[in-house]
């Protein structure tokens, strides 16, 4: 299977019609970096067709493992080799979220100074969480970061009462308040 | 008449807090008043209305029976209403939260605030202590334990200015900016349990308390709450912290603990604490 590069999308629930779950993974490596993975974080934000966060209490991550009606939750710990998993139930998803949107940010806390420049591998893929097998995968998006802290990596949409996938790999050089003033939510 | 009925038992001058035992009396009656607590699903529901009409009845309401809709002539009805049901607002704790908007004061009417999960959870947590230099020779700190069960303190100007201590990847850090300041990195905040922020005497010098404390979300919610106190080279506790299932509850203390650290730590239950003396911990 070829993997999917930025912007390509794929309709999954047209693929497979059976499909009622996924689960969202990223994979990342950054070398002996080892600090500037302590500190991503892997988020998810359940958007309305305005691309806004419908509430902040739909922004699932490590504090906030799930959305209040619990159709998005994160792992406490990955199965397999991603780092950060997300599960998705498509049938129990609000049916004003038009949009899942997974992102990786650099915690600003008490370290700084460290980019995605400084990745080697990023990749986001998208298993069936029925049986865990892989449907698709995105390139080495980490190859085109240079100084960006937090990016936007792939999304799930509704496209014709049926559920699509898309590689988007865009950056923001303002971290984690770039992503929150672009989806709307309170920090 | 036995002479062990409490009634008629001789005073006991050996057991001083016996002398202020106190009998209750009987709880006088509203008049006219029916208070009543109805949990029981299968009971009736009281229909005749009492004097005051306060009945509270916690049951589910009966099916309504089929009533034809009263036609517009109808006059309304007067029958006064048999239940008064518990108005929304007042149906279990309300959380205080906070935002950028405007600052949140910590005062004794209202001591606590508590933070979201992205509060809690998204970039830094500063504390900071804004205190002129005037005020005397003073370090801010915090008593803390982690998730793992590590007791300790981290202090500005100590060996034990981060926390776990020695730490490479310290969950709290205690350094100077224009104030002295705590900063909780909140990518560790599930590895915090809770923690006591403080300010004590860093000399034999007594401290002139005043200024305030400034705790500051990452987002830019301002969490203020004044420092008054007498003179002293006691223990100000500021701030106590505590991590309710992700979220930060924060509670004003602006309690004078006098006598040292180790006093101050204990009287808070934080006692699996190794000490050197008593305001410095073994790191």
């Amino acid at each position: 299977m070829n993997p999917m590069r930025r912007g390509e999308n794929v309709a999954l629930t047209r693929e497979i019609p059976s499909l009622t779950s996924v689960v969202l993974g990223t994979s990342l490596s950054a070398g002996s970096e080892t600090k500037l993975l302590e500190n991503l974080v892997m988020a998810t934000i359940l958007c309305d067709a305005n691309s806004k966060a419908i509430s902040d209490e739909h922004f699932v991550f490590f504090n906030q493992l799930s959305s209040p009606e619990e159709s998005v939750a994160q792992r406490d710990q990955a199965l397999g080799p991603d780092l950060e998993q997300v599960v998705v139930d498509l049938h129990a998803v609000p049916p004003e979220v038009e949009r899942i949107v997974v992102v990786l940010y650099l915690n600003e806390g008490v370290t700084q100074h460290r980019s995605f420049g400084q990745l080697k591998q990023c990749t986001i893929r998208v298993l069936n969480g029925a049986d865990g097998a892989e449907l698709v995968r995105s390139e080495n998006l980490a190859e085109a970061f240079v100084a960006e802290t937090a990016v936007t990596l792939g999304e799930l949409y509704r496209h014709q009462n049926g559920w699509k996938f898309k590689v988007i790999g865009d950056g923001y050089s303002n971290g984690v308040r770039g992503i929150a003033a672009y989806y709307g939510v309170d920090l | 008449m036995s002479s062990r009925d409490p009634a008629h038992a001789p005073a006991r001058s050996d057991l001083p807090f016996l002398k202020h035992r106190g009998r209750l009396g009987e709880v006088p009656r509203p008049v006219g008043v029916n208070v009543s607590l109805d949990l029981d699903p299968s009971a009736p529901a009281e229909t005749t209305p009492t004097a005051a009409g306060n009945e509270l009845n916690l049951s589910a309401p009966p099916a309504a029976p089929h009533v034809p809709a009263p036609s517009p002539a109808s006059p309304p009805s007067t029958r006064p209403p048999t239940t008064t049901s518990i108005p929304k607002s007042s149906r279990g704790f309300r959380r205080r939260r906070t935002s950028a908007a405007a600052a949140t004061h910590l005062t004794p009417e209202e001591p606590t605030v508590t933070l979201t999960r992205l509060q809690s959870g998204v970039g830094a947590l500063t504390i900071e202590a804004a205190c002129t230099e005037s005020a005397g020779d003073f370090r801010l700190g915090a008593v803390y334990t982690l998730a793992s069960g590590v007791t300790s303190v981290v202090q500005f100007g100590s060996e034990t200015n981060v926390a776990p201590p020695r730490s490479s990847r310290p969950i709290v850090i205690a350094s100077r900016g224009k104030f002295q300041q705590l900063t909780v990195d909140l990518r560790q905040s599930r590895q915090l349990s809770r923690f006591l922020v403080y300010l004590v005497a860093g000399s034999l010098q007594p401290v002139t308390w005043s200024g305030a404390l400034v705790v500051t979300t990452f987002g830019g919610a301002r969490i203020e709450m004044p420092i008054v106190a007498a003179p002293s080279t006691h223990v100000q506790v500021l701030v106590s912290v505590f991590n309710v299932t992700g979220e930060f509850v924060l509670r004003g203390e602006g309690i004078d603990i006098p006598g040292d650290l180790r006093n101050c730590a204990a009287a808070y239950g934080f006692e699996r604490i190794a000490w050197l003396d008593g305001n410095t911990v073994l790191a």
